[in-house]
C-alpha cells in the first residue's frame, strides 16, 4: 500500500469512527422514513440539567456524566452523555475515588429521540421499526431517569439505578421540551 | 371466397392465441402495515396492498413492449412499506423469476428479505470498514 493509499485509509477509518460517537448504531435509519404528513412536526427532543450529589449534598464533579439513559411512557428513548464541562479546580474533597465539589455543579443533557435497533434485515424488521417509533402527540408525559454512569478518578465506571421521574409537557407544533432539574443522590 | 376467409380467421386466431401469457401478482402478509406502489421489473403491481390481500394479476404477454420486460426474467420487488401514515421505501434481496406461460404470486411476509439502498450504503461502508 502506497502511503497516498494509507493515508485516504487512515481519513475514512477516522471519519467513519468520529462519526459513530458511542450510538451503536442508534436512530440512524430515520433518515429513510418520510414522516406522515399529519404530523410532520414531531415531538423529538427533550433537555434537563442534572446534578449528582452525595449523603452531606456536596457535588459530583467529573468533566462529563458518560451515561444517562432516558425511558418515556415506558420506551427507551435513549442514551445520552451530558455536555462536558470544565470543572477544573472544583474538587473540595474525594471520597471513595470520586470527587465532589461543595459549590453546586450542573450538567446539560440534551436528548433527541434515538431509537435503538440493530441492522435491519427484513420487512418484519422495518414494520417493527416504524412501529416502535415513539409519537408524541401534545400533552402530558413521564420521563424516567433509569441509570447514570461516570467514571470515578480511577476511570472505573460508577453506575447508579435512580428510577428518578420526571413529567413534562409537549405544547402542540413545539418539537423539544425543557424538563427542568434533576437531582440524583449516590447512597 | 367465404372459405379463405374463414381459413384467415382461424390462423389469425391460432397465432394470437400462441402467444404467450404470464401472471404475477403480490400478497401482503405483514400484519398491520400496508405495502404501497409495488413493482416488478419497471411493472406497476398494485398502488396499495392491505394486510392480507392478494392484489389483482398483471397479464405479461410474451412480447410485451409497453413494460419493456422480455419473459423470462428476475427482478426484485419494489415498494413502500406504510404503518401509521409514515413510509420507507424497500426493495427486496432476492429477483422473484417469472418465466413464459408463469402464474406467479409473490409474497411479502415479515421475514422477507429486504434493503433500502440509502441505508444499504451506509452500513456497507462501515461493514467494509470493520473488516479490513
Amino acid at each position: 500500500m502506497n502511503n497516498k493509499n494509507l493515508f485516504l485509509s487512515c481519513l475514512l477509518l477516522f471519519l467513519i469512527v468520529s462519526g459513530c460517537g458511542n450510538s451503536n448504531d442508534i436512530g440512524q435509519f430515520d433518515s429513510a422514513v418520510i414522516e406522515s404528513s399529519t404530523n410532520q412536526n414531531k415531538f423529538k427532543q427533550i433537555t434537563f440539567t442534572l446534578d449528582v450529589v452525595n449523603n452531606q449534598n456536596e457535588y459530583l464533579n467529573t468533566s462529563q456524566i458518560d451515561s444517562v439513559r432516558l425511558k418515556v411512557n415506558g420506551k427507551s428513548w435513549g442514551v445520552f452523555s451530558s455536555e462536558s464541562i470544565d470543572t477544573t479546580g472544583n474538587t473540595s474533597k474525594i471520597d471513595g475515588d470520586i470527587k465532589f465539589s461543595y459549590s453546586k455543579i450542573s450538567y446539560l443533557v440534551i436528548a433527541p429521540y434515538l431509537l435503538s435497533t440493530d441492522e435491519l434485515q427484513t420487512a418484519g424488521d422495518f414494520v417493527r421499526y416504524l412501529g416502535n417509533r415513539i409519537v408524541l402527540t401534545p400533552g402530558d408525559y413521564i420521563c424516567e431517569v433509569s441509570d447514570v454512569k461516570f467514571r470515578n478518578s480511577k476511570n472505573e465506571w460508577i453506575w447508579l439505578k435512580p428510577h428518578i421521574y420526571q413529567n413534562f409537557t409537549v405544547v402542540e407544533n413545539t418539537t423539544s421540551s425543557y424538563l427542568g432539574h434533576i437531582s440524583i443522590t449516590i447512597k | 371466397m367465404k372459405k379463405y376467409i374463414s381459413i384467415l380467421c382461424v390462423v389469425v386466431f391460432v397465432l394470437t392465441s400462441c402467444e404467450k401469457e404470464s401472471e404475477i401478482r403480490v400478497q401482503n402478509m405483514l400484519p398491520k402495515a400496508i405495502i404501497k406502489n409495488v413493482e416488478w421489473g419497471g411493472i406497476p403491481i398494485s398502488s396499495q396492498i392491505l394486510p392480507g390481500q392478494t392484489s389483482e394479476a398483471i397479464t405479461i404477454y410474451e412480447n410485451e413492449s409497453y413494460y419493456d420486460i422480455k419473459l423470462p426474467a428476475s427482478k426484485p420487488v419494489k415498494f413502500y412499506i406504510s404503518l401509521n401514515g409514515d413510509l420507507v421505501y424497500v426493495q427486496t434481496k432476492a429477483s422473484f423469476r417469472l418465466n413464459e406461460d408463469d402464474d406467479r404470486t409473490i409474497v411479502i411476509a415479515d421475514t422477507t428479505q429486504v434493503f433500502n439502498p440509502l441505508l444499504e450504503k451506509s452500513s456497507s461502508l462501515k461493514n467494509l470498514l470493520k473488516n479490513e
